[in-house]
């Protein structure tokens, strides 16, 4: 499959947007992954037209003009379903588009469809969509990661060049590690979430997956920038990005020491200390960081993400929109609470009742209050770890993609997530790069780390660590 | 390990708005003293004179003029509801008899 500078590249100067759309279509139409929710054949092939009349008219559509994009379940648009995974919002149909999709549309993006994620973002594996499972292109007997299980598997499995992810605790740069595809967590407050189902509010962030850290920061370019629907968004205005590898002779790269343990699966330690050589080979300054906190990021994340949860959840209630029980003879409150163990499964219903006990009274200091001190904590260290490094390096995940069904203890569920969740809790950038296979071809994942806002330096250290790894043989993306 | 019982189940449940049949309750109970026995090792960090993050950027509110935009239109919402009455959200009766 072609990156989406090479379509968009291709449709701008005359190729057909049409056939780069009824081609994408046709391979999602193919696929088994279970990836896709639905797509919007009819609205995507007119939106192909106009772009390839425009072109002929002389027009210029944007940087993204004719690329098929998929978009996550819990991203608001007009056409077809929002569902979230859910029971819940089944037959839910937005009235308006997430900011993040109108924008794609405004480079000339084509929305191909939506792709499954575990219902309201919640979960490693995908496996708690309502809608099935989605499966690892690398492997289907394997999970693609999670939540953007179906993002991941769209573009690993060649569907699309680029598709949206909403990122809470790890949920793009996991299952990018999982499929063997790039993941990019922008820094919170770059990308507006306007139109995102929310999940925890001062977590999530959208962004996206693609083969490429070029093509990531294409992406980026077109959705950053500020908007007054999104009060936490930073009111820059929008402006391209473009990546131009760092030079990796001096740059200063952080290792955080509790990211190279015994815990870590036997493919991605050797994966690690690849990385090291190579980057020592390549003239780049190792630096030892101590994130002595790093182990306490599973449990404050899970206190403050669950106590937002409970909080956004709330809002379905069976009553003005999404699932509503069949309940003759029951009052309000009686119908919202069938209602809602109707509509949510297991793992949201559980999050719900963790975030609303660690909310009351009587546990709310000794849980959620801490949580939030032990936050500042973190994100002090982590600000503190970029003053003596430009970047840290870490693998995204402590072992490749694990079976179907692998995992059903929640708590080592939620330790999927070791290495992730600190980006979220800081706010910081993070993207996830493919680095090689473990010995049963499974995709291994480095995960990069900056400082708050230094979104395009990331990018620019992330390419030039993929200009070595491909200098050096080390397979980067999946292709099919 | 965390004591959470039977009926602190359910009064969770109940604040949070979620019916519980009397079969998953135990089950229910038990995958939350689970993951809240993991998270008592936020008890031995020291937080003495740390301020609460509420949010990344410490991030205050961001005000707009307050202005009139066209909202959603009506028939747009009505169709999202489960079950209406004329231009209504229908809900159960609210109020008892003789209220």
């Amino acid at each position: 499959m072609k990156t989406a500078r090479d379509i968009a590249k291709h449709v701008n100067t005359g190729g057909s947007a049409v056939e780069i759309v009824q081609e994408a279509l046709d391979r999602i139409q193919a696929d088994t992954s279970n990836a896709f929710r639905e797509t919007f054949a009819e609205s995507a092939l007119t939106a192909a037209a106009d772009i390839d009349r425009r072109v002929a008219a002389g027009e210029s559509p944007g940087p993204l003009a004719g690329v098929p994009v998929a978009i996550k379940d819990n991203i608001c648009t007009t056409e077809g379903r929002t569902s979230c995974g859910s029971k819940m919002l089944e037959d839910y149909c937005s009235p308006f588009d997430a900011t993040v999709v109108t924008r794609l549309q405004g480079a000339g993006a084509v929305v191909v469809g939506k792709v499954n994620c575990d219902e309201f973002a919640m979960g490693s594996s995908t496996e708690t969509c309502h809608f099935g499972p989605v499966k690892n292109p690398a492997d289907p007997s394997r999970v693609p990661g999670g939540s953007s299980g179906g993002s991941a598997a769209a573009v690993a499995a060649g569907l699309v060049p680029v598709a949206l992810g909403s990122d809470t605790g790890g949920s793009i740069r996991q299952p990018a590690a999982f499929c063997g595809v790039t993941g990019f967590k922008p820094s919170y407050g770059q990308v507006s979430r306007w139109g995102l189902v929310a999940f925890a509010s001062s977590l999530d962030q959208i962004g996206p997956f693609t083969m490429d850290t070029a093509d990531a920061a294409l992406v980026f370019g077109v959705l950053r920038g500020g908007d007054p629907n999104d009060g936490t968004c930073d009111p820059a205005p929008a402006k391209p990005c473009q990546v131009e590898p760092t030079d990796l002779k001096g740059m200063k790269i952080g290792i955080p020491t509790q990211t190279a343990t015994d815990g870590n699966a036997e493919s991605v330690a050797t994966m690690l200390e690849q990385v090291r050589q190579h980057l020592t080979e390549a003239g780049a300054e190792l630096v030892d960081v101590d994130l002595s906190l790093l182990d306490q990021g599973i449990s404050t994340y899970y206190v403050i993400a669950t106590a937002e949860a409970s909080s956004n959840l709330a809002r379905f209630d069976g009553i003005r929109y999404g699932h509503r029980a069949e309940a003759p003879g029951a009052g309000p409150d009686e119908l919202m609470a069938l209602s809602r163990s109707e509509g949510f499964g297991a793992e949201v219903r559980r999050r719900i009742l963790l975030g609303t006990y660690v909310l009351s009274a009587g546990y709310y200091d000794a849980y959620y209050n801490r949580a939030l001190k032990i936050r500042r904590m973190i994100r002090d260290e982590y600000l503190k770890a970029f003053s003596s490094c430009d970047v840290l390096l870490s693998p995204t995940t402590p072992s490749p993609a694990f079976e179907l069904g692998g995992i059903t203890d929640p708590v080592e569920m939620y330790l999927c997530d070791r290495y992730t969740v600190g980006a979220n809790i800081a706010g910081i950038p993070g993207i996830s790069i493919p680095y090689g296979q473990d010995e049963q071809n499974l995709p291994l994942g480095l995960q990069l780390l900056a400082a708050p806002f230094a979104d395009e330096e990331l990018l620019n250290a992330a390419s030039a660590i993929e200009k070595m790894r491909d200098l050096a043989g080390i397979p980067g993306a999946m292709s099919p | 390990m965390s004591d959470i019982d039977d009926p602190a189940v359910q009064k969770v449940a109940s604040l949070a708005r979620l019916h519980l049949e009397p079969a998953e309750r135990d089950a229910v109970r038990q995958d939350l003293v689970r993951v809240l026995d993991h998270v008592q090792s936020l008890a031995s960090v020291d937080v003495e004179g740390v301020e609460p993050l509420n949010n990344p950027h410490e991030l205050s509110n961001a005000l707009r003029e307050d202005t009139t935009s066209a909202p959603l239109a009506t028939d747009d919402v009505l169709n999202l509801a489960p079950a209406t009455h004329d231009a209504w959200i229908a809900v159960p009766k609210v109020l008892g008899e003789g209220s």
